[in-house]
């Protein structure tokens, strides 16, 4: 039984938004995507002809080059100052605006719906706050991350259509395209059981169950409470049946073998590296024989040509991505075989989704490349 | 608690950090002119055509401001100048 639907899906309507608002939002959005089309393009234009055809994997030469170009510290200075500035804009807007979120963020009844399973007694492990104790940029430069503020979920949905230069389009009322996409191409027609870790606000975690409307159970999970209780949210407002549950994706408790299917979007990048295996292992020990895991992230250099892998490197530093650059320079494939996996395998995501511009800030250049969406998948064999 | 002295200094993309705050400054500044043109571009057609003001602009343009406004406009002015500077006030 789906729980009854709010009516209500996206809170902030464009159209609620004073003149004030939404002409800085445009700015902001207007001035991002002329970074995008004009600058980066001109410095991939720039920096590319150089290359060897087919390059791949960054290169000193050419990443030395880029980096003492005016226009890329520009670029750069534009895309960091704008992504703190649409932050502040719509946590405000947000803010002033948070009386509609009360019930939805603190007095859910969660304990009465049993699909939001939340732990009060939950540690959050290190790497993850590591951005408050050392005074790092927080993720995305959004203040507090994904967990020290309530108002996450309401603010993402607004600042995350202006990342994606259409905060007028606000918030979808399906899946993206990317992630029905991604959910459709699991090797098995059916799953029964999908669990989505770091779902964050859920839209994976709704993709499979979109795909697979018959399975048993289709779970996500995440540390932040906040984030649940939005993804929950929203997940009503579809009629979504899901369940969300507050779990640490290294240290899930599930029983051994429990799943069909493991799955996780933009999850790896924000883990550091030697919490992989340990993420590996524990994926494993929950997937039954004959399972699958299939993650759904950003490139690593060595896939990219040579000018955009330095570029898409900026956000390691310039977008508060602590464990960017040691991810997509590791050998993800590698640190799944030795967990026992087989039948390893990675590469550009098969979509079609051309208003889509890529995932890392500067890697977009107004035009559609799949790559930008990288999948990696394996099989745990049937004993 | 980590030791302020140990934290991790905000990221630039200039040698000089100056620049960068300057940078923030002049797209702070920008969008609030923006914001100010967007509105101009809004108010002209409706006040002309719900107070029936035929040459809206123009008649603008030659008026000036009452002197009794004089301390919202200060108020206005100050806020302003808050939001354009506000990144001289992070690290």
């Amino acid at each position: 039984m789906v729980p009854p639907s709010t009516g209500r899906i996206s809170l902030i309507d464009s159209a609620s938004l004073t003149q004030t608002e939404a002409a800085r939002l445009d700015f902001l959005q207007g001035l991002r995507l002329r970074n995008y089309e004009k600058h980066v393009a001109l410095l991939v234009e720039r920096h590319g002809d150089s290359n060897a055809a087919g390059a791949r994997g960054k290169n000193h030469q050419i990443s030395d080059s880029i980096s003492k170009d005016a226009l890329y510290k520009f670029a750069c200075g534009i895309q960091r100052h704008t992504q703190i500035m649409g932050w502040n804009e719509t946590r405000t807007i947000v803010e002033q605006r948070s009386d509609q979120f009360e019930e939805i963020l603190t007095n859910q009844p969660a304990h009465e719906d049993a699909r939001l399973k939340l732990n009060d007694s939950i540690e959050l492990p290190e790497y993850y706050t590591i951005h408050d104790s050392q005074g790092r940029d927080d993720i995305h430069l959004v203040p507090g991350g994904y967990w020290g503020d309530a108002l996450v979920g309401p603010v993402y949905e607004l600042g995350g259509a202006l990342y994606r230069t259409n905060w007028r389009g606000g918030y979808s009322d399906s899946p993206p395209g990317s992630l029905i996409a991604f959910a459709q191409g699991a090797p098995e027609p059916e799953y029964q059981r999908v669990l989505d870790l770091g779902c964050s606000f859920g839209a994976l975690t709704m993709a499979y169950r979109s795909v697979y409307p018959d399975a048993e159970e289709v779970i996500g999970i995440d540390l932040s409470e906040a984030a649940l209780r939005w993804a929950h949210h929203l997940a009503r407002g579809r009629d979504s049946n899901v369940i969300f549950e507050q779990r640490n994706a290294l240290s899930t408790g599930y029983e051994d073998e429990h799943f069909d299917l493991v799955t996780g979007f933009l999850l790896l990048h924000e883990i550091p590296n030697d919490q992989l295996t340990t993420l590996l292992t524990e994926i494993y020990r929950i997937l039954r024989p004959g399972g699958h895991v299939r993650f759904l992230d950003v490139p690593p250099y060595a896939a990219l040509p040579p000018e955009r892998a330095y570029l898409q490197s900026f956000d390691a530093w310039g977008n508060g991505e602590a464990y960017w650059d040691d991810f997509l320079s590791t050998d993800l494939k590698a640190f799944i075989t030795d967990v026992g996996f087989s039948d390893v395998v990675d590469g550009p995501l098969e979509y079609e989704e051309p208003a889509f511009k890529g995932s890392a800030a500067l890697m977009r250049t107004a035009e559609f490349r799949p790559e930008n969406r990288w999948v990696t998948s394996a099989t745990k064999l049937a004993k | 608690m980590t030791d302020s002295g140990d934290l991790i200094p905000p990221y630039s993309p200039f040698a000089d950090p100056v620049s960068d705050k300057l940078l923030g400054m002049m797209i702070a500044l920008a969008m609030e002119v923006w914001v100010l043109r967007d509105r101009i571009q809004l108010m002209e057609p409706v006040l002309e055509e719900k107070l029936s003001i035929p040459d809206l602009t123009s008649s603008i343009e030659k008026s000036t401001h009452d002197s009794k406004s004089q301390k919202v406009r200060e108020e206005s002015l100050n806020n302003f100048l808050t939001r354009i500077c506000s990144n001289l006030d992070e690290q």
